[in-house]
């Protein structure tokens, strides 16, 4: 569909529904409340991504957790941080290997991500939970239902995710540029 | 022995004092800087490493979590079998693999390899994003998050309250002789008395129902913040499963017995 078949308003009435919402917003959600099928809503953000590609734009339209958003353009990060005086507190080492085990396990007991890090994952998992990226995702059967846990939809959006299928396989990690093991045997050491 | 001759004899040590994350961490670290692959012979490689790191932890009066040790002792199992003498192949049962300790850790290792790499993608992922903000970054929903008031709103809360001072009120004036008594409620007795009613109901309770046969005005305030003073300490959650029906407190599993931070 080409932008100029479009009805007068959909662009701009995307992109005001997209200005006004604070979260991504799903494709299905945008075609309901704009009254059109959702391949024109498709079409309509196209048009809206061109337009934000040229000339004098600071914001982008992004495919983040299953929707359509609008962001800064990471260029001017610097600047918003300026304005905002705010940063936002990266995760930590422990925080970050506890989240990839659950993303990429899910749902899991903590005793499992434990018994997977080999340490406690107590405080990183609270991290976790208070930061909202990831949730309880309820009960395993059996002796104690423990608690299962998984990841949450503000989780694809802090890392930029569309859904969790962009997450890469765990068969390809560690990455290839990752240094190589010598491949002589290992002689006693001292 | 001071602190300076301490560090001092640190140095002589093979390992630095880096912070690990657990034992697979230091392990890892000691076979990927002798780039080794992971195997049996090069876990009995590092196992003095590992034992001198662990003796550095002790020197300098850090606190050495049990899982270390566990892999302390792993390690000398699996070095001491390498030592010993093959067995001759025809007598060795074949149920051997599966209690093979080596076998075990070394599997262990490249799946903590694995999630390892992971947080390294993540982070990058992470750094890539920090500087992309998106309309209104949310500052209160994150607050909100962080108490765990699912779809609850603050005008749900003083509606709820409320509701429940109309109720105490009304039961002031059903014409039954006040008894007058010197009040001495705490919010610590409340938060006991919740506590308690948590217990006896499976760790889930209707809000409103703190407040059966609540008498004073005093008592409702008093055990309002303590339902708030739980909340603060994340003992407890609140949740409505619908709107309009009923609050629920649910509590939360206790973060004690983690290690020192």
């Amino acid at each position: 569909m080409r932008g100029s078949d479009l009805p007068a308003d959909l662009v701009a009435g995307l992109e005001a529904l997209l200005f006004s919402s604070a979260e991504p917003l799903p494709v299905a959600r945008l075609a309901k409340v704009l009254e059109v099928p959702e391949p024109m809503v498709l079409a309509a953000a196209e048009v809206l991504r061109e337009q934000y590609q040229g000339p004098h734009r600071g914001i982008e339209l992004r495919q983040v957790a299953g929707g359509l958003q609008v962001a800064t353009l990471p260029a001017y990060g610097r600047l918003v941080q300026r304005l905002t005086q705010t940063r936002r507190p990266t995760l930590s080492k422990a925080a970050l290997e506890t989240l990839a085990v659950i993303a990429y396990r899910q749902p899991i007991t903590r005793a499992e991500i434990e018994q997977l890090r080999g340490v406690n994952c107590e405080r990183s998992l609270q991290t976790l939970l208070e930061r909202n990226l990831v949730v309880e995702k309820g009960r395993r059967p059996g002796p104690g239902r423990p608690i299962l846990y998984g990841t949450s939809p503000e989780f694809l959006v802090y890392f930029g995710l569309n859904s969790l299928e962009d997450l890469p396989a765990l068969e390809d990690f560690p990455p290839r540029d990752a240094p190589e093991p010598a491949s002589s045997p290992a002689s006693p050491q001292t | 022995m001071g602190v300076e001759e301490r560090h001092q004899r640190l140095a002589d040590y093979p390992v630095t004092l880096d912070n690990f994350e657990g034992p697979l961490d230091l392990l890892l670290h000691l076979i990927e800087e002798q780039q080794l692959d992971i195997t049996e012979v090069a876990l009995a490689a590092v196992t003095d490493q590992y034992l001198a790191y662990l003796r550095a932890m002790e020197e300098l009066d850090l606190a050495i979590a049990s899982e270390f040790i566990v892999t302390a002792a792993r390690l000398l199992d699996i070095k001491a079998r390498t030592l010993l003498p093959p067995q001759k192949p025809a007598e060795e049962p074949p149920v051997e693999e599966e209690d093979d300790p080596a076998a075990e850790l070394i599997r262990q290792l490249e799946e903590f390899r694995r999630y390892k790499a992971v947080a390294e993608f993540l982070e990058a992922r992470e750094a890539e994003e920090a500087p992309r903000f998106p309309r209104t970054p949310g500052e209160m929903e994150d607050f909100a998050a962080g108490i765990q008031l699912e779809g609850i709103t603050l005008a749900d809360l003083a509606a709820v309250f409320q509701e429940v001072l109309r109720q105490a009120a009304q039961r002031g004036m059903d014409g039954s002789p006040a008894e007058i008594a010197p009040e001495a409620i705490t919010v610590a007795d409340r938060i006991r008395h919740v506590q308690s009613l948590l217990k006896s109901s499976r760790g889930r309770i209707v809000f409103l129902d703190l407040f059966k046969g609540t008498p004073s005005r005093l008592e409702v305030v008093v055990t309002f913040l303590a339902v708030l003073e739980l909340l603060r300490r994340r003992q407890i959650k609140v949740l409505q499963e619908e709107a309009m029906g009923p609050i629920y407190l649910e509590r939360l599993p206790a973060p004690g017995g983690g290690q020192a931070s």
